[in-house]
């Protein structure tokens, strides 16, 4: 039979020899699910809306020919990006409907119960389908502004075209922003702009801060890149010392934080990905005035704390004393006529704990990042 | 703690043969604006490295003189073409993270130098014409039992084929490499990084 659909490669040519099938396929770009995951931990609910509407497309179109295929081993190794479609590969196991099969086939951890038990039915297909796209859910650090329980109700196994009705529904409604609410709005608000960390003095945590920021708005959902301006080499020094870092097309990788590697000039640069980025300007003030927004660190060391620039005193310009003294934070913060915030004790700018959160979350409420500066300062 | 105060150790390159010079300057701009390393290129013996000396003028490059040194500086590498043997420990001996020595030729004075380095390459080309200079190096080396990473260009299987049988896979010049075209050393594009990065690690 042969299959015609954009989500599945187109099979050229089928030869045989006395010990092999071989089958010439569509060579596909990209790279599966998986990896995508693994790579960017991260991936944005539009995009698993598109993913599960195409899964259950394929699925439908495979369900739904004269003899029904079932595919049987859908998973994140089996479904790959590729030039901005979805493409399901590898139909090793895949059979026509019978109702005396009784073989097990599959992926342990995908398969049902029915599955298990040797029996073949195009509802294990949408059974598989969901525990995958349950699993793309549960590694994207961007589900916390959407919840996918309804959706993924194991037990009502409908068919293949009702699953991709209620997903299409879901997205519709995405669209017209009832369905993730003021929050994901704010967040939309944000793409394509830049936050200037800069500070009066050196070793004064700028870098620190710029990266728990970076980590603070990824973890939350907001795609952010890192970008050092301070000459200090920052992702390079980081680089050396420890070894958990993926790198991809210039982009740094570790846990939530992804940081912009710079090249001189003798290296023909990639195009920047767009998103939020938290530019590192260490005590360079003129390289923080381009920014949309900026966070200002005062150091609380007696000799430098008045020692301040013009731009800490501009409205949208939020302050941090650091480190944290009390003494310091009240008189510049009479001298500023502003709030001033302390950024808590830590040791790796990486992890996003309780405090940093607290103080974090009050600093981008805050920061106006259409550079108006505030309503409620 | 003793260690951590220890001056961290600089990496030395040695490297002679075909297109010395456009490797030496692909994997110094490689270092130093990729992993922002202080480099050195130093030419031994007379080559054309002082050439590309020439845009000093239009300002593309600087001209540097420290402890009698005469060299130039280009997209923060520091360059210093034709360099006497007394001259080599002088460039040793200043704060660079990565020198890259750019043998123009080899002798027994220059081989004890290219013996200390850490890692010591040899581009060649092993076509039928140019085999007979390429047995000629190899048997110095031999001789002096220096162990270097060998490099072709344009390796086809005819050649490939010769080389196993020659040269064949015991000794110091068991393994073969293929060296793809760096087109512009001082444009480096990705795959050009991923050669290099390859190179210089493993």
């Amino acid at each position: 039979m042969n299959l015609r659909h954009p989500n599945i490669p187109i099979l050229y040519d089928l030869e045989e020899d006395e010990n092999y099938y071989y089958m010439v396929e569509e060579y596909i770009v990209g790279e599966s699910m998986a990896d995508y995951l693994y790579l960017h931990q991260s991936i944005s609910h539009r995009e698993l809306i598109r993913i599960a509407i195409e899964l259950y497309d394929v699925l439908d179109y495979l369900h739904s020919l004269s003899i029904p295929i079932c595919y049987q081993d859908m998973k994140l190794e089996h479904i790959y990006l590729s030039k901005g479609r979805i493409v399901l590969i590898d139909y090793g196991i895949a059979t026509y409907l019978r109702d005396n099969e009784n073989s097990i086939y599959g992926t342990l951890s995908y398969a049902s119960e029915a599955q298990l038990a040797g029996k073949c039915d195009i509802k294990n297909d949408i059974y598989n389908t969901k525990v995958a796209l349950r699993r793309i859910y549960d590694t994207s650090l961007q589900r916390r502004n959407f919840s996918i329980e309804r959706l993924l109700n194991v037990n009502n196994n409908g068919s293949a075209a009702e699953e991709k009705a209620k997903w299409i529904l879901i997205g519709d409604m995405t669209k017209s922003k009832r369905f993730f609410g003021e929050k994901q709005n704010r967040i939309k608000k944000h793409l394509d702009v830049k936050v200037a960390v800069v500070g009066n003095d050196t070793a004064i945590g700028v870098s620190h801060i710029a990266i728990s920021l970076n980590c603070y708005l990824n973890n939350l959902g907001i795609v952010s890149y890192y970008e050092d301006y301070s000459g200090k080499n920052v992702i390079e020094n980081i680089m050396a010392r420890d070894r958990g870092f993926n790198e991809k097309d210039n982009i740094i990788y570790h846990d939530c934080f992804k940081g912009v590697r710079q090249s001189g000039d003798a290296v023909i640069e990639t195009i920047p990905p767009k998103g939020l980025y938290v530019i590192d300007c260490g005590t360079d003030v003129s390289c923080a005035k381009s920014a949309d927004a900026i966070i200002y660190v005062i150091s609380s060391r007696s000799y430098k704390s008045n020692e301040i620039d013009e731009i800490a005193f501009a409205k949208s310009t939020q302050v941090i004393v650091n480190p944290k003294s009390v003494g310091v934070g009240v008189d510049v913060a009479g001298l500023l006529g502003k709030k001033v915030y302390s950024f808590p004790i830590d040791k790796d700018p990486f992890s996003v704990t309780k405090t940093k959160d607290k103080v974090l979350g009050q600093l981008i409420r805050k920061l106006s990042l259409d550079g108006t500066g505030s309503e409620d300062e | 703690m003793r260690g951590k105060y220890l001056r961290k150790k600089k990496k030395t390159y040695a490297i002679y043969g075909m297109g010395s010079t456009r490797l030496a300057i692909a994997l110094a701009n490689y270092y130093a604006s990729f992993l922002k390393k202080k480099v050195a290129i130093a030419e031994i013996g007379e080559g054309n490295l002082s050439d590309i000396a020439d845009d000093v003028q239009n300002k593309k490059s600087e001209r540097l003189t420290n402890n009698k040194l005469v060299g130039f500086t280009r997209m923060k590498v520091d360059y210093y073409p034709y360099l006497d043997m007394d001259y080599v420990t002088k460039v040793s001996n200043e704060a660079y993270d990565v020198i890259l020595w750019d043998f123009k030729e080899i002798s027994h004075d220059y081989l004890n130098l290219y013996r200390y380095c850490d890692k010591k390459f040899f581009l060649s080309n092993i076509a039928p014409h140019n085999r007979r200079l390429f047995c000629n190096t190899k048997n110095l080396f031999e001789n002096d039992a220096v162990e270097v990473e060998f490099y072709c260009y344009l390796l086809n299987k005819q050649d490939k084929k010769w080389y196993d049988k020659t040269v064949g896979k015991v000794g110091l010049f068991s393994d073969i490499r293929e060296i793809p075209f760096i087109k512009d050393p001082n444009k480096l594009t990705r795959e050009d990084i991923t050669f290099l990065e390859k190179m210089a690690v493993g």
